[in-house]
């Protein structure tokens, strides 16, 4: 098949998640090399993935955390 | 067109035989058996219910609430699913039911129309990605990436959450929120083109 850009658009959140057929990712890194419109497009949808996945696992505060077991040993002890 | 899409889970699972047996003895009233398994838990559901709130107080209630009901109904857990999908919908379900009181919402869709290929490919938008702004630690794209991430409507933003930020596999998410594997991606790739709109005007 020939990628076009809307192929691009429509495919580029599997093909970033690795979850294309293999032949698929050599015809769109091949129209990503010179296609003007889906280079800008993609490389800054790429980004904004990594900067999702960047988003910190946050630590349970210490006093959350506290009154989770006070409540719950609570409970069990009924 | 249809493309073959190949349905490659390559993330680790987040469900493990140890579960299964913590329950058993959860069930034969072993009471340390489930601190386990709150300790193994309790990071995941109160991240996941604070990126849904964005209110720590809010997370703290639903991370509660979620292991009294878990504690109170692991008699009816048949291990029809796994216990982390059980237990990741008794979260999703409490924290959604609590921001519906607080806000009366239902299901808003991201209109659609706003990303079609050729409205998404012919905007002008700049090649931001390599902008040295363009991190983590930039403390104003972050307060900007986590203000647009409550911004999404609530089904967008869980499958974002649960994929991007919790690392879930689609067919986790999937099983953990009853919809297709086709309709997690299509929303997780809405989600992410609203971000990057948002993102994209920061740095117009």
């Amino acid at each position: 098949m020939v990628v076009r850009c809307k192929d691009i658009f429509e495919l580029l959140s599997d093909y970033l998640d690795e979850e294309l057929e293999s032949d698929l990712y050599t015809e769109i890194e091949e129209h990503l090399e010179e296609c003007p419109h889906c280079i800008p497009f993609v490389n800054t949808y790429r980004r904004t993935v990594t900067l999702c996945q960047s988003i910190e696992i946050i630590e349970v505060p210490g006093e959350v955390h506290l009154k989770l077991w006070q409540t719950l040993r609570k409970e069990i002890r009924k | 067109m249809i493309f073959n899409i190949k349905m490659s889970e390559k993330r680790e699972g987040i469900a493990s035989v140890s579960d299964e047996i913590l329950i058993e003895k959860v069930k034969s009233s072993d009471n340390s058996a489930f601190e386990k398994l709150v300790k193994k838990y309790e990071k995941k559901i109160y991240n996941l219910a604070f990126r849904l709130t964005g209110k720590s107080e809010d997370a703290s209630d639903i991370l509660q609430e979620t292991f009294l009901k878990a504690y109170h109904s692991l008699g009816d857990f048949r291990g029809e699913a796994n216990f982390s999908t059980w237990l990741y919908r008794i979260a999703l379900n409490i924290a959604l039911m609590k921001k519906r009181k607080e806000k009366g919402k239902i299901f808003e869709p991201i209109e659609s129309k706003l990303f079609t290929p050729e409205g998404e490919l012919t905007k002008e938008i700049p090649d931001w990605s390599n902008n040295p702004e363009a991190e983590i630690e930039n403390k104003e794209l972050r307060k900007i990436l986590t203000e647009t991430l409550s911004s999404l409507p609530d089904d967008y933003r869980t499958v974002l959450i649960l994929r991007d930020i919790q690392g879930l596999s689609n067919k986790e998410v999937s099983e953990i929120l009853k919809i297709s594997i086709p309709a997690v991606k299509s929303r997780l790739h809405r989600a992410r083109l609203f971000l990057r709109d948002r993102i994209s005007k920061y740095f117009a």
